[in-house]
C-alpha cells in the first residue's frame, strides 16, 4: 500500500517527476562523465607510459650453465604472460670482415629462435633475413666493418679457441633495443653498438658448449661490463588483463615477476620493466585526477544545486499533496514512509539515468576514443575502475536526491505545512556567511596563498621521484578559495544590486514593456535573493565554460610553444657527436618544402672562470629567418628596470625584442648575447666585456676569447637547458678553430604535413649514411606524452561546454519554472484584476532577462579571472611561462550564441506555463 | 428584469472528475440590480464560488448565460472578459492576495497601472483609497508587514480603484477573527453604500449576509 502511494506520488505529475530526474541526472551524469573521462585518460596514460617498454620481463639465469630453453614451457604456463623465449647473450672480443685488416672492438652477440623477431618488437631487420646459418649484424658493426649481404664475419670469443666465420645473411636495426643489454648485476643498461645475432640452435651447438666451460671456470674472471655467457628468459606479460590503475597494475606484474622467480627457485633473477613505467605513470595519473577534478567539479556542484532547484519544485507539489493525505487520516509514519519510497524511486531512476548521462557525455567528449575505452566486451575492460567510478556518481545521486527532496519535504511536513502560505521570505536576520563576510574571508586566503606562494619564488611542483610532474595539493588552495568566495561574493553583490535598484529597474523595464515593466522591475528588486542565486548558478556554470575554454587554448598554445623553443624551429637535425657537420651540411637538407636552414654550433666546454658554460654560435642573419624567436624571449638589458631587477633578483625584467638583441649581436662580432641568469650570476650588464675560454682545436688548449655583452634574453630557441652564451658563428669558428656545427635548424611552412613530410625525408635520405637524429615540434610533443603537458584537456572541455550550454538553458528554464510555479495564485490574481497574459509573459521576460543579460556579465568576467588564475598556477608545467591568455573567439563566440538560444528557449517554455494556467484553479490552491 | 445589471439564465457548470460528471452549478437564474448588495449563502460545495466565478468572467458556464451591463459573457473573448474585468468588475479574494512584492500603495495602483492610467493620477487615487480605509500610514509598507485585517483593506481597496461597476468578494472575512471580520465587513459595506457600488459576496456567515440586501441561497448547485 505504502509503495503504491509513493508509486502515485511519483507518477501523478510526469512532467514535474521528468523535470527532476532530468535535474538530478544533469548532476550524476557530469560527475560520472567527469570520473570515466579520467578513467579513461588514466588508461590512456598508463598506456602511453608504457609504449616505449619493448620487453617487460627480464629473467637472468644466476649461473652461465642453467637451461633456460627448458624454463620457457612452465613459464609460459602462468597466467598473465602473453609470451617467453630463451635467449642467449654473449660478449665477443673482436668482430671483423674476412680479408679486412681492421678489427671492430668488443660487441655482443644474442642467440635467438626465429620466433623471436617475431614475437618481440625489439628488433627490425632493415635489409637480409635471418638465417640460421648466417648472422645478423647491426648497422653499427656493418658501417664500421663496410660489411654487405653474403660477406664473411670473423669472430672471436675469450675461452673459445677457433674464430667463428658466419656469411652476413641480415642487418638489424637496434634503435628500439635498448632493453636488450640489461644485465643481471648492473644498475644501467650498457647499450652496445656491435651486435650479432645468430640462430639458437646453431650457438647451442657449435659455440655453448666452450662458453659454458670458460665461464664456469673459477679462474675466469670478466671485465667490468663484460657478458662472457648470460643466458636469459624474455617475457612479454598480456598487458591487456592488467588493471587501468597503474598502481594496481604495478602490483600485479610485481607479483608476475616474483612467481617467475618462485618456479625456478635461486636459478632465475627477474627484472620488470613495467614497475618504472607505472610509478612514473602512477603520479601522473594522481597529478591529472587531482586536475580534471579540480576543472571539473565545480561544475558538478552548480549542476547539484540546479538539480536541488529541481527537487524543490517537487518537494513544494509533494508537500500539498502529503498534506492533503494526512487531512485525509494518514499517519506521520505513513506519509514519511511513501516519502521515502517516492525519494528513493526518484533517486534509483534519476542515478541511472545519470550514468547514462555520463557515458553520453563521454562520448561527446571523447569521440572515437572513448567507444573502445567503453567496449565492455574489450579483453582490456576494467570492470572494477567502471563499476567503482559508476557507483560513486550512482551513490552521489541518492545522497542528493535524500538531501534535496526528502530532507525539506519532512521539515515542511514537520512544521504542520497546511498553515504555512506562500509568500516572500523574508528574514530579519542575514544568513550566517553573510554577516560572517566568509566570502570576502575566502578571497583574502586565497590571495593570501598567492602572495605568499609569489614571494616564496612562484609555484613550483613538488619533488617526487618517478613522476614526470608532480603537482602539490596546495596549488588548488588559491583557486579553490578563490572559487567559494566568488561565489558568494557575486550572490552578495547581485542582491544587494537588485535590492536596491527597484527605482531603475522599474524604470529601465518600463521603456521596452510598458507600464508593466514597472511591476516587474519591483518584482525583480523584492525578489532580489531569489533571482541573485539563479544568477549566481548561471553566471557561474557560464564562468566555467569560459574559462576551460580560455584555459584550454593557452593550454594547447603553450605546448606548442615549449615544443617550438625545444626544437628551435620547425625541424632540428642533430648529427651524432662522432660525425659532427660542416655548416656547408644546411645545404644537404634542402628537402622540398624547407623554406630556410640555419647551423648553429655549441660547445659545452667552454670555461667562464673557472665554470663551465655551454657557448653556443649562430650565424645571424640565417638564424633569424628560421628560428622561433618571439620577443617576448628577449629582455632589454640597457634598461634600468633590467638592472634594478637583477640587482634585487626579481624577475621584473624591461620587456626586450628579438630584433633589437640579434641586431646588436649581428653588428658586433665578438659580441655575445647572455641568458639574464648568467648574467645575474656573473653580475654582467649590457656593454660589459666578457672574457670566455674556448678549447681550441687545433692547438689543443684553452683560448681566450674577448667578447663584449650586447644583449640579454630569458629564453633562447634551441636548448631549453643551457643556452646560456650566444656567440657569432664566425668569432666562434676563429676562437675555437673548429667550424663543425653541432645542429642545423630548417624551416618549412609551418603546416604539419609539410614538417612531417620533410622530416622523414632527412631520415630516409641519412639513414644508411649518416646517423642522424630528427626532431620535429610533433615528435617532441609526442615524447613528451607521459608528463602532464601532454594532458588532453579538450575532451573534459568539450564536456564543460556542453553541460555550460544545458545547465545555463535548463538551469534558467527550471528557475523560471519554479518561479511560476510558486506564484501561480499570484498570476492567477493578477490575471482577475485585468491582466492579459501578454502582460504576465512580460514579467517573466523581464525576470529572464535580468538573470540572463547579468550571468552573461558575471560569467564573462569571472570566467576570464579563473581562466587566468589557473594559467598562472599552472604554468609550473610548460618550460615557458604563459604571456596572458589566448582568447578561442569563434568557440566563445558560438558558446554565447549556443546558451543565448538555450535560455531563450528556457524563457519561452516557461512561459508556455503561464498560457495554460487556469485561474480558477489558481485562485483555489492553498 | 430587464434593468438588472447583472442576470444570470439557466447557469450550468459541470466538471468531469476521473469518469464521472460533476454538476456543480445546475440552471441557476438570479438577478441583481444595480448599487445592490447581495449575498450568497450556502453550504461548503454548494456552488457559491462557481457561481461568483461564472459572473466574473473568470470561467465559461458549460450551458446558459451570464449577462453583465447588458453584455452576454459568453460572447467575449478571452483579452475582451480581460478587458470587462480590468474596467467593470472588482474582486476582493478571501485570502486577499495582494502581490506580495509590491508595497499596499502599488497593490492598489495596480488595476489602474493596467487600465493605462498615467503615473500621478495613479498615486492620487491610490491614497485616497489608502485614506478611506485607513491605511495612509501604511502605504509603502509590503503586505507581510501588515496585519491580517490590513491587508484585507488593501484588498478591498485595491478592488475599488478602478471604480468597479460590480464589486465581488468570496469570502472576504474567511480568513480574518469576528472582530477583525465585523471591522473588515464596516469598511467594505460603507464604502459601497456611500459610491453606490453593486457588492455580490459570498460567504457561510450569517452574520455577514445579514448585512445585504438579499440573500440568495444556493443548495447542490441550485437556488435553494
Amino acid at each position: 500500500m505504502l509503495f503504491f502511494y509513493a508509486w502515485r506520488l511519483v507518477t501523478r505529475n510526469l512532467r514535474r517527476t521528468g523535470t527532476y530526474l532530468f535535474g538530478l541526472a544533469l548532476a550524476v551524469g557530469l560527475l560520472a562523465g567527469i570520473l570515466f573521462f579520467v578513467d579513461m585518460t588514466a588508461r590512456q596514460m598508463t598506456a602511453t607510459a608504457l609504449a616505449p617498454v619493448k620487453l617487460d620481463l627480464v629473467a637472468h639465469a644466476t649461473k652461465p650453465d642453467v637451461n633456460v630453453a627448458a624454463m620457457v614451457p612452465t613459464i609460459l604456463q602462468q597466467r598473465g604472460i602473453r609470451t617467453a623465449a630463451a635467449v642467449v647473450a654473449a660478449d665477443f672480443q673482436s668482430a671483423r670482415k674476412l680479408g679486412a685488416n681492421q678489427s671492430s672492438p668488443a660487441g655482443r652477440l644474442f642467440a635467438l629462435t626465429p620466433a623471436y623477431l617475431t614475437s618481440f618488437d625489439l628488433l627490425q631487420i632493415s635489409s637480409g633475413r635471418f638465417d640460421p646459418q648466417g648472422v645478423v649484424i647491426s648497422e653499427a658493426l656493418a658501417t664500421a666493418q663496410h660489411l654487405a649481404l653474403g660477406d664473411m664475419l670473423e669472430l672471436r670469443f675469450a675461452g673459445v679457441a677457433q674464430p667463428v666465420r658466419l656469411p652476413v645473411s641480415g642487418i638489424v636495426s637496434i634503435d628500439n633495443a635498448e632493453a636488450l643489454f640489461t644485465t643481471a648485476t648492473e644498475a644501467e643498461n650498457a647499450l652496445v653498438s656491435d651486435v650479432v645475432i645468430v640462430d639458437q640452435q646453431w650457438f647451442t651447438q657449435q659455440l655453448l658448449p666452450a662458453l659454458t666451460s670458460y665461464a664456469t671456470n673459477a679462474t675466469t674472471q670478466a671485465l667490468p661490463g663484460q657478458v662472457i655467457l648470460d643466458p636469459q628468459v624474455h617475457v612479454q606479460i598480456d598487458q591487456s588483463l592488467l588493471p587501468a590503475d597503474p598502481g594496481l597494475a604495478a602490483l600485479q606484474t610485481d607479483a608476475l615477476r616474483r612467481s617467475v622467480e618462485r618456479a625456478f627457485p635461486g636459478q632465475l633473477k627477474a627484472q620488470d620493466n613495467l614497475s618504472s613505467a607505472f610509478k612514473s605513470a602512477k603520479s601522473d595519473v594522481f597529478a591529472a585526477k587531482l586536475l580534471f577534478i579540480f576543472l571539473g567539479l565545480p561544475g558538478v556542484a552548480l549542476a547539484a544545486y540546479l538539480a536541488k532547484f529541481a527537487a524543490e519544485l517537487f518537494a513544494d507539489a509533494q508537500r500539498r499533496e502529503l498534506s492533503l493525505l494526512r487531512t485525509r487520516g494518514a499517519t506521520p509514519l505513513q506519509l514519511v514512509g511513501m516519502l521515502a519510497v517516492a525519494a528513493l524511486l526518484l533517486a534509483l531512476v534519476g542515478s541511472a539515468f545519470g550514468v547514462l548521462v555520463g557515458l553520453g557525455a563521454l562520448l561527446v567528449a571523447a569521440e572515437g576514443q572513448a567507444v573502445a575505452a567503453l567496449n565492455p566486451f574489450a579483453a582490456g575492460f576494467d570492470w572494477g575502475l567502471f563499476s567503482a567510478s559508476a557507483g560513486v556518481a550512482f551513490v552521489a545521486g541518492l545522497v542528493l536526491t535524500f538531501l534535496a527532496a526528502f530532507v525539506p519535504t519532512l521539515g515542511a511536513l514537520r512544521r504542520e505545512i497546511t498553515q504555512e502560505r506562500r509568500s516572500v521570505q523574508r528574514s530579519a536576520r542575514p544568513i550566517f556567511w553573510k554577516r560572517a563576510y566568509l566570502d570576502v574571508l575566502a578571497l583574502v586566503v586565497a590571495a593570501a596563498i598567492l602572495i605568499t606562494t609569489q614571494l616564496s619564488g612562484g609555484f613550483k611542483p613538488s619533488a617526487n621521484e618517478g613522476a614526470a610532474l608532480n603537482l602539490s595539493l596546495y596549488i588548488f588552495l588559491a583557486p579553490f578559495f578563490a572559487w567559494i568566495g566568488t561565489t558568494l561574493l557575486v550572490l552578495r553583490l547581485v542582491e544587494a544590486g537588485l535590492t536596491r535598484s527597484s527605482e531603475r529597474l522599474a524604470e529601465f523595464y518600463r521603456r521596452p514593456l510598458g507600464d508593466i515593466g514597472t511591476v516587474a522591475g519591483k518584482s525583480i528588486a523584492r525578489r532580489a535573493a531569489q533571482l541573485a542565486a539563479a544568477t549566481t548558478v548561471i553566471a557561474l556554470t557560464l564562468s566555467f565554460g569560459t574559462s576551460l575554454a580560455l584555459f584550454q587554448r593557452t593550454y594547447a598554445l603553450e605546448k606548442q610553444t615549449d615544443a617550438q623553443y625545444l626544437v628551435g624551429s620547425d625541424i632540428r637535425v642533430t648529427p651524432a657527436l662522432n660525425s659532427a657537420q660542416g655548416p656547408t651540411f644546411v645545404a644537404q637538407l634542402q628537402q622540398p618544402g624547407v623554406v630556410a636552414g640555419t647551423a648553429v654550433m655549441r660547445d659545452t666546454q667552454a670555461l667562464v672562470g673557472s665554470e663551465k658554460n655551454t657557448v653556443y654560435g649562430i650565424d645571424v642573419a640565417s638564424f633569424r629567418q628560421v628560428a622561433y624567436l618571439p620577443d617576448s624571449f628577449f629582455v632589454d638589458g640597457a634598461a634600468q628596470q633590467t638592472i634594478d631587477a637583477m640587482t634585487n633578483r626579481t624577475t621584473n625584467y624591461a620587456p626586450g625584442s628579438a630584433r633589437q638583441v640579434l641586431d646588436a649581436l649581428a653588428n658586433t662580432s665578438n659580441g655575445v648575447i647572455i641568458s639574464v641568469e648568467q648574467a645575474e650570476k656573473y653580475n654582467i650588464r649590457v656593454g660589459d666585456p666578457v672574457l670566455l675560454r674556448l678549447f681550441n682545436r687545433t692547438t689543443g688548449e684553452y683560448h681566450n676569447a674577448q667578447s663584449v655583452a650586447v644583449g640579454l634574453f630569458s629564453y633562447f630557441p634551441t636548448s631549453a637547458q643551457d643556452s646560456d652564451f650566444i656567440l657569432n658563428q664566425a668569432f666562434m669558428a676563429a676562437q675555437s678553430g673548429y667550424a663543425a656545427s653541432n645542429a642545423f635548424l630548417l624551416k618549412t611552412d609551418g603546416q604539419p604535413g609539410t614538417t612531417a613530410r620533410v622530416a622523414e625525408a632527412i631520415n630516409a635520405t641519412f639513414k644508411q649514411v649518416l646517423p642522424v637524429r630528427v626532431q620535429t615540434t610533433e615528435t617532441v610533443l609526442r615524447i613528451d606524452q607521459s608528463s602532464l603537458t601532454a594532458l588532453n584537456l579538450s575532451g573534459l572541455g568539450a564536456m564543460e561546454r556542453l553541460y555550460t550550454v544545458i545547465v545555463a538553458s535548463l538551469g534558467l528554464a527550471i528557475f523560471l519554472l519554479a518561479m511560476v510555479n510558486e506564484r501561480r495564485r499570484e498570476f492567477g490574481a493578477m490575471r482577475a484584476l485585468g491582466a492579459n497574459l501578454a502582460q504576465l509573459r512580460r514579467i517573466l521576460f523581464a525576470e529572464a532577462a535580468t538573470i540572463g543579460g547579468l550571468s552573461l556579465i558575471i560569467g564573462g568576467v569571472v570566467g576570464v579571472g579563473l581562466a587566468a588564475l589557473l594559467v598562472q598556477l599552472l604554468s609550473v608545467i610548460f618550460t615557458i611561462p604563459a604571456q596572458g591568455l589566448a582568447v578561442p573567439g569563434l568557440e566563445l563566440a558560438l558558446l554565447a550564441v549556443l546558451v543565448g538560444a538555450g535560455m531563450l528557449g528556457g524563457t519561452l517554455l516557461s512561459a508556455r506555463q503561464l498560457t495554460s494556467l487556469k485561474v480558477v484553479e489558481a485562485l483555489r490552491e492553498l | 428584469m430587464p434593468n438588472a445589471l447583472l442576470q444570470t439564465t439557466t447557469l450550468t457548470r459541470q466538471y468531469t472528475v476521473g469518469r464521472h460528471q460533476v454538476t456543480a452549478l445546475n440552471q441557476v437564474e438570479i438577478a441583481i440590480q444595480s448599487g445592490e448588495f447581495v449575498a450568497i449563502m450556502g453550504p461548503s460545495g454548494c456552488g457559491k464560488s462557481t457561481l461568483l466565478n461564472l459572473i466574473g468572467g473568470l470561467d465559461r458556464p458549460s450551458a446558459g448565460a451570464v449577462s453583465l451591463a447588458g453584455q452576454n459573457l459568453a460572447a467575449l473573448t478571452e483579452e475582451q472578459l480581460t478587458q470587462l474585468r480590468r474596467t467593470t468588475l472588482g474582486f476582493i479574494f478571501q485570502r486577499h492576495d495582494l502581490f506580495p512584492v509590491l508595497t499596499a500603495r502599488e497593490n492598489i495602483e495596480f488595476p489602474l497601472l493596467l487600465a493605462g492610467v498615467p503615473p500621478a493620477e495613479r498615486r492620487n487615487r491610490a491614497n485616497v483609497l489608502l485614506a478611506m480605509v485607513g491605511l495612509r500610514d501604511r502605504a509603502e509598507h509590503l503586505p507581510d508587514e501588515l496585519s491580517g485585517g490590513q491587508q484585507q483593506r488593501v484588498g478591498i481597496a485595491r478592488a475599488l480603484a478602478n471604480r468597479p461597476r460590480l464589486l465581488l468578494a468570496d469570502e472576504p472575512t474567511g480568513n480574518l477573527d469576528r472582530a477583525t471580520a465585523s471591522e473588515v465587513l464596516d469598511v467594505l459595506t460603507d464604502l459601497v453604500r456611500e459610491q453606490g457600488l453593486t457588492l455580490v459576496m459570498v460567504t457561510h456567515d450569517l452574520q455577514d449576509a445579514a448585512r445585504a440586501d438579499r440573500i440568495i441561497r444556493l443548495r447542490d448547485g441550485q437556488l435553494a
